[in-house]
């Protein structure tokens, strides 16, 4: 069953019939996030109708839109004025093929690309929101201005929420200028625990650093700035590094998107895990992987991506990634299914913390339950 | 400032408290009237309340007993850093304990490998800075406060700093805290990573104002010192000028390190006091950091230089070295002190608003502290359209603070009908409390408060702060039992 209100008034309604008959609902953009997508309920939520305009104001910084506005429009939107997300979403498409979804979807799924080291986490470029509760509450939060810490920060806790909290229906984002020229360069390493000391090093470089990766042997650092500028940045990283060749302009801009998605990274079959850890350990997580494992670091080595074949389908990534990191790792599955849960359960003081919070805002556990943390995913 | 109406059962205990306390904390509880004064009042020195007794805890384990026996004994308790809240956040309960964190004064570890500093909330902000200078690192948030105010409060007001536009108020920087709930269990919300499993309850923690836990240990951000620092001092024959030159500035695709701005006033106050050189014949001075490497600073200051004489900038240097660069910063630093020696007593509002309405809004705010008789001098965070109008007034005048209370709430109430908020940085305290439903809806507010139940259902920690009316929880948790046969549209609990 699927019902696809048009207004916050009917979504709100919908919502208060559901909690009042305890029917669970699928939350969901455009269903492009499967992985981390609502999982199973009685009822599909489809938020596709509840449009609105779209408020973008680059002097300010400022994009207000609705939920429901897709990712790639966005993207393009604000490239035309110089802008960007700049937590660099990872594209939807890449990882699961089915379309590139919403902000909305990107929002609530929290997650952040290669530029999470150098310019903040989503989590931190969410100004506010407007969002219907499971109560059916018709919720604003946050705010439409760039410095604002008036009451509890809500936009933050409902960021990454999954939809298990409150169904988002338009969103505040401080939006940034996008650097018009960039160059990739690529150093040499064979193992992890080069490439993360690699990385490490070329961090203390001041100069328009904004990705560090690494793949196939190589370390991708890409350097950003005005074009001007670029050429005396490259040189002052090139005379501190070890030598690499260098990608510039469109082959750069291309190399990063694949990276903050696995484009052409993951075989198409491949199980797909994300597993963020201190930078210091994603060796000791090298380490402990099988042969048929393969690796991809990104954040300068605080994000492992770990991409399986099917055979490898009951390898347990949790438990080597709290082998490798103890508890200031975890892991999740984007794709793929096995015997292995997508994620691993929270450890039990903060398990019940986020239970407590889950019933306050959805006290009939209506909204995606089994996204919900410590739900059957 | 109407507080909630004290518990006189508990005032009668006070003794016993003190001694119980007393236990868990051998010399380190202070319940006696003059040791325990100082703590009357934080940084907005219009409240003043003594708490019943003043503990100062030095372990995590203290932490979790004192808080553990307070709550089994229904005491309110007030968490304090280093008392320079402006918004009344850190002021006591006539029924209640002060948790003082001055003894948690140690940075615990630097991993230089993972960029970051496990410290104790008692460490102030500047000594972050100071322990890992050395090593050519930092810690980005710099409140003007930063000698004093301690990490601590720091998490617990989200605060900004004049470099919050490029890296960030507290929240950013914050990569996991310990947490100690009313109940005593101790959590740990994220930690060296950059990134936390489920709900972002450590986003949540900071900027809660002591309602949600005390925080016991704080893992920061520490970034490599930039490479190049330099600033332009900027003067404008008017406010419009130089607000138009800021958004030019955005629009243009610079986001400057620090992008300050002063009126004539507050320029004229802070010359006078520091000597910085400031022209004192413009009507607003902006100062524009660019930092980075050497190339991408000369590139920026080349830029908004253009930029600003597009806007009929009449007054234009450039810092030619640090101590140069020091002295542009130094009068806007102590702009309020400096704004402190031209009025007996000042009080410093925080709001935030979208910058193209500055023009509109500083009319206002004219308008408005003339009618209460009062006079006024204004600095902002420009860049992100934070405004800190300082209200002056004389306190030995009967009937001024009044007006000058009446004033900021005024102000703040006008920074909100032009789309802004409340607060910036200082936060709500008990300063912008009774303002809240100006901004907020009640569901809003039901909804935001309401998640303090998930934290301290009896409402012990810092109670009369932030929210006009706390949300009723055993209510709540009542109606959770029945599961989804609620009630609705249900009515905001107030
Ligand atoms: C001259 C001056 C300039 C200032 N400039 C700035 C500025 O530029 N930017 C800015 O943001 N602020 C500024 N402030 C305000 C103030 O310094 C900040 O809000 C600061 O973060 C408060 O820190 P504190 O240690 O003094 O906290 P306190 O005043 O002691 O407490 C503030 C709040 O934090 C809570 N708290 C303290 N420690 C803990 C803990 N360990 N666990 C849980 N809760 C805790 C308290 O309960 C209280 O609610 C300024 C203040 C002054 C006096």
């Amino acid at each position: 069953m699927a019902c696809r209100p048009a207004t916050t008034e009917q979504l709100a309604e919908v919502i208060r019939d559901a909690a009042a008959h305890g029917r669970s609902l699928a939350v969901s953009g455009s269903g492009s996030r499967p992985g981390i997508g609502p999982g199973p309920a009685e009822a599909d939520l489809d938020l596709t109708g509840l449009g609105g305009s779209i408020d973008h104001d680059p002097a300010e910084l400022l994009l207000t839109l609705p939920a429901s506005a897709p990712l790639d429009h966005v993207e393009r939107l604000l490239a035309q004025s110089g802008q960007c997300l700049a937590f660099e979403p990872p594209s939807p498409d890449a990882i699961w093929g089915l379309g590139h979804g919403t902000i909305g979807g990107a929002i609530a799924s929290g997650l952040s690309g290669p530029r999470r080291p150098f310019a903040g986490a989503c989590r931190d470029h969410v100004l506010g929101l407007s969002g219907v509760t499971g109560r059916g509450e018709i919720l604003t939060a946050g705010g439409k201005v760039l410095k604002n810490v008036t009451g509890f920060d809500l936009p933050r806790l409902l960021t990454g929420s999954r939809g298990t909290l409150a169904v988002l229906t338009q969103i505040t984002l401080k939006v940034l200028p996008l650097a018009p020229a960039q160059a990739t360069l690529l150093l040499p390493a064979d193992t992890p625990a080069k490439a993360v000391r690699i990385m490490a090093d070329a961090l203390m470089i001041d100069g328009g650093i904004t990705g560090a990766a690494w793949s196939e042997g190589a370390v991708q650092l890409r350097i950003e700035a005005s074009a001007a500028v670029l050429p005396a940045l490259v040189d002052a990283a090139r005379a501190r590094l070890p030598a690499g060749q260098l990608i510039e302009g469109d082959a750069s801009r291309a190399l990063w998107a694949a990276i903050a998605s696995l484009h052409g990274h993951a075989r198409a079959d491949e199980i797909i895990w994300r597993c963020p850890l201190p930078a210091s350990r994603a060796p000791a997580l090298a380490a402990l992987l099988p042969p048929a494992a393969r690796l991809r670091l990104d954040w300068a080595g605080a994000l492992a991506w770990v991409l399986l074949p099917a055979s490898a389908a009951d390898l347990d990534v949790h438990a080597l990634v709290a082998q490798a990191a103890g508890r200031e790792g975890h892991a999740e599955r984007l794709r793929g299914d096995g015997p292995i849960p997508a994620r691993a359960p929270l450890e039990p003081g903060v398990a019940a913390l986020s239970a407590r919070v889950k019933a306050l805002f959805d006290p009939a556990g209506i909204l995606s339950p089994a996204a919900a943390p410590g739900g059957a995913a | 400032m109407k507080m909630p109406e004290p518990d006189a059962a508990v005032m009668a205990r006070q003794v016993e408290i003190a001694a119980a306390l007393g236990t868990i904390v051998p010399d380190g509880v202070i319940a006696d009237v003059d040791g325990v004064s100082p703590y009357g009042s934080d940084g907005l020195v219009m409240y003043r309340q003594s708490p019943l007794a003043v503990v100062l805890p030095r372990t995590t384990e203290q932490v979790s007993r004192v808080l553990a026996w307070c709550h089994a004994n229904g005491v309110k308790v007030v968490a304090r850093g280093s008392g320079t809240s402006l918004s009344g956040g850190a002021l006591p309960l006539a029924d209640g304990i002060v948790l003082g964190m001055a003894r948690f004064n140690r940075i615990l570890r630097v991993d230089y490998d993972n960029r970051c500093a496990v410290v104790q909330p008692g460490v102030t902000n500047l000594a972050v800075s100071q322990a890992i200078a050395h090593k050519g690192f930092y810690y980005a948030p710099d409140p003007s406060s930063q000698i004093a105010c301690s990490i601590g409060g720091n998490v617990a007001e989200n605060a900004g700093g004049v470099h919050c536009l490029k890296y960030g108020t507290t929240s950013p920087n914050l990569l996991g805290v310990e947490l100690v709930l009313i109940d005593g269990t101790v959590l740990r919300l994220g930690g060296p990573g950059q990134e936390q499993a489920g709900y972002d309850l450590l986003g949540l923690v900071c900027g809660s104002e002591g309602l949600l836990g005390v925080v016991t240990e704080a893992t920061v951000r520490i970034l490599p010192k930039p490479a190049t620092q330099r600033a332009l001092l900027l003067g404008f024959p008017s406010v419009a000028d130089a607000s138009d030159c800021v958004a030019a500035i955005i629009a243009a695709g610079i986001i400057p390190a620090g992008l300050e701005m002063m009126d004539a006033p507050a320029i004229r106050a802070a010359e006078d006091f520091v000597q910085a050189g400031y022209p004192t014949d413009v009507a607003a001075l902006m100062i524009a950091e660019a930092d980075g490497s050497a190339a991408e600073v000369d590139d920026q200051l080349a830029r908004i230089t253009q930029i600003a004489k597009a806007h009929n900038c009449t007054h234009l240097r450039a810092s030619t070295d640090e101590a140069q660069r020091l002295l542009f910063w130094a009068g806007r630093k102590a702009a309020f002190p400096a704004v402190g020696r031209i009025a007996s007593d000042y009080y410093c509002v925080d709001g935030t608003i979208p910058r193209r309405q500055l023009g509109a809004v500083l009319g206002e705010i004219s308008a408005i502290v003339a009618r209460h008789g009062l006079g006024v001098a204004n600095v902002f965070h420009a860049g992100d359209g934070n405004l800190h109008p300082l209200v002056m007034y004389d306190a030995s005048v009967p009937g001024q603070t009044a007006a000058a209370e009446a004033a900021g709430a005024a102000i703040l109430k006008a920074c909100v009908d032009a789309g802004g908020v409340l607060t910036g940085e200082h936060g709500v305290g008990v300063e912008k409390r009774d303002l809240m439903e100006h901004q907020f809806s009640a569901i809003d507010l039901a909804v935001q408060s309401r998640l303090k139940c998930a934290f301290d259902a009896h409402g012990l920690l810092n109670p009369g702060k932030l929210f006009p009316t706390l949300s009723r929880c055993a209510e709540m948790n009542a109606m959770h039992v029945h599961g989804g046969r609620l009630p609705f549209p249900e009515l905001p609990r107030f």
